[in-house]
């Protein structure tokens, strides 16, 4: 009986000293990497293989508990290290393997966006150009018809020579029908007669240059000012009749542009004249301006500022010498 | 007395033999391990390449302890060996796998950040 009392006694200091030895590098070790793995982000993706190390880990405590210190638990121990480290590496690779997934499908979801939104961008560019080309397509049209009624409006008025030339359609007003020898003051059937032509191109949307002409009775200066005068006259006269200001331009060209010859009374008169020039042809090149064999008539640098309509003034109409040198230089009033 | 010496030698070796078998299976075992953590490239990889290194240093001391007649522990440091080619093999691939998703993901962010034709 004391031999028992003696053995259990041994027995329970050796459980105490069993739990109070300290546990082996290798455990501790182990329960930190168990921790580690426990804790990692892919710890839920790689979970049957932290289960399996925890299972390792209570196998390695168990026998510390059981034995204490010795080369197996550290055996167990170590292993059971392993597996957490192992699990932890597991996780993180899974882990990995789902971002790169992640990322592939986002590649892909961009390129669908970039490709659906490129196909929109076509298809709003592709119906953009549609659009302006029924516009320009309708402009064209609209200025066809405006000349068409012109040349109507025109070929109705009586005692009008019109023609077309490179520098668009010219109408030619025999001088005599609008002013009195010597005079720039428009006759009343001048009035009239302009009154026609006004309702005619109002509604066309070319810009017009009145052209003065003189015969050569007289001094070339003389005869300038008067073309000058007289162009004028004729511009006041359709700008206070409704046409719009910058619309119309004012040239004299004096005795430079005879048409006729200067000897006879006929040539005389025919030279004497005004023409209303209606610039460009606007279903043609759509006013791009095409420089005019007879550029010259249009002297002085000219801004013809405010110009409307397709047509550009006298394409290339700026300073051409005029091909007689001593000649003076037509004027022009500027607009405005 | 004679007669007492070999029973002894006896029993001492029949209870070896009938406690710890040479662990065969387990050295087999492992061997398959440290060679699929070889197959992995856990050699290039500096965390896994020092188990690795381990294992096998641990394989050759479990073939000491089996020719030495010592099954016993041979079998607990081949399981040793085995843990630390597994933990090899799922360090290298972990590094691969991080550094091709990290590639792919810089990928992404150039095919993103460049802009897309004609626009």
């Amino acid at each position: 009986m004391k031999a028992l009392t003696i053995t259990a006694g041994a027995a329970i200091a050796c459980m105490i000293a069993g739990c109070a030895s300290k546990p082996p590098t290798e455990l501790r070790n182990a329960r930190a990497a168990y921790q580690d793995a426990a804790m990692s982000p892919g710890a839920n993706l790689a979970a049957p293989d932290v289960y399996e190390a925890k299972k390792s880990l209570t196998l390695a405590e168990k026998k510390f508990n059981d034995d204490g210190d010795e080369a197996e638990t550290r055996d167990l121990a170590y292993i059971a290290e392993r597996r957490a480290i192992a699990a932890k590496a597991k996780g993180n690779t899974m882990l990995a393997a789902q971002q790169k997934q992640l990322a592939i499908q986002d590649a892909e979801q961009w390129r669908q966006q970039q490709a659906s939104a490129m196909r929109q961008q076509l298809g709003q560019t592709k119906e953009q150009l549609e659009r302006s080309q029924q516009q320009l397509e309708s402009e064209r049209q609209a200025r066809v018809a405006a000349e068409q009624r012109t040349a109507d409006a025109l070929t109705r008025l009586q005692g009008m020579n019109a023609r077309q030339e490179a520098r668009g359609l010219v109408l030619t007003l025999s001088g005599s029908v609008l002013f009195g020898f010597g005079k720039s003051t428009l006759l009343p059937t001048a009035q009239k007669r302009l009154d026609g032509v006004i309702v005619a191109l109002k509604e066309d949307p070319r810009s017009i240059t009145i052209v003065g002409h003189t015969d050569a009775v007289g001094s070339d200066d003389a005869n300038m000012q008067l073309s000058q005068k007289r162009a004028e006259a004729v511009r006041m006269y359709m700008i206070t009749h409704g046409l719009p200001e910058g619309r119309v331009i004012a040239q004299g060209m004096g005795e430079t542009q005879p048409v006729a010859d200067n000897k006879s009374a006929e040539g005389r008169a025919n030279n004497r004249r005004v023409e209303i020039v209606l610039n460009g042809s606007a279903s043609g090149d759509q006013g791009q301006g095409q420089p005019m064999p007879g550029s010259g008539q249009q002297g002085g640098g000219q801004q013809g500022g405010g110009q409307q309509g397709g047509g550009t003034m006298q394409g290339g109409g700026m300073q051409q010498p005029q091909p007689s040198g001593g000649q003076q230089q037509p004027q022009q009033r500027p607009i405005k | 007395m004679k007669t007492m010496a070999w029973i002894g030698a006896a029993s001492v070796v029949l209870g070896a033999c009938a406690s710890s078998p040479v662990p065969a299976d387990r050295l087999a075992q492992s061997q398959a391990a440290v060679r699929s953590a070889q197959e992995v490239g856990a050699e290039r990889v500096p965390p896994a390449a020092l188990h690795l290194k381990v294992a096998n240093e641990e394989l050759q001391q479990a073939r000491k302890l089996i020719a030495d007649g010592d099954n016993k522990r041979a079998e607990y440091i081949l399981l040793r060996a085995e843990a630390d080619a597994d933990a090899a093999l799922n360090l290298a691939r972990e590094a691969q796998v991080r550094a091709d998703a990290q590639r792919t993901v810089e990928e992404v962010q150039r095919l993103k950040n460049s802009r897309p034709e004609g626009s």
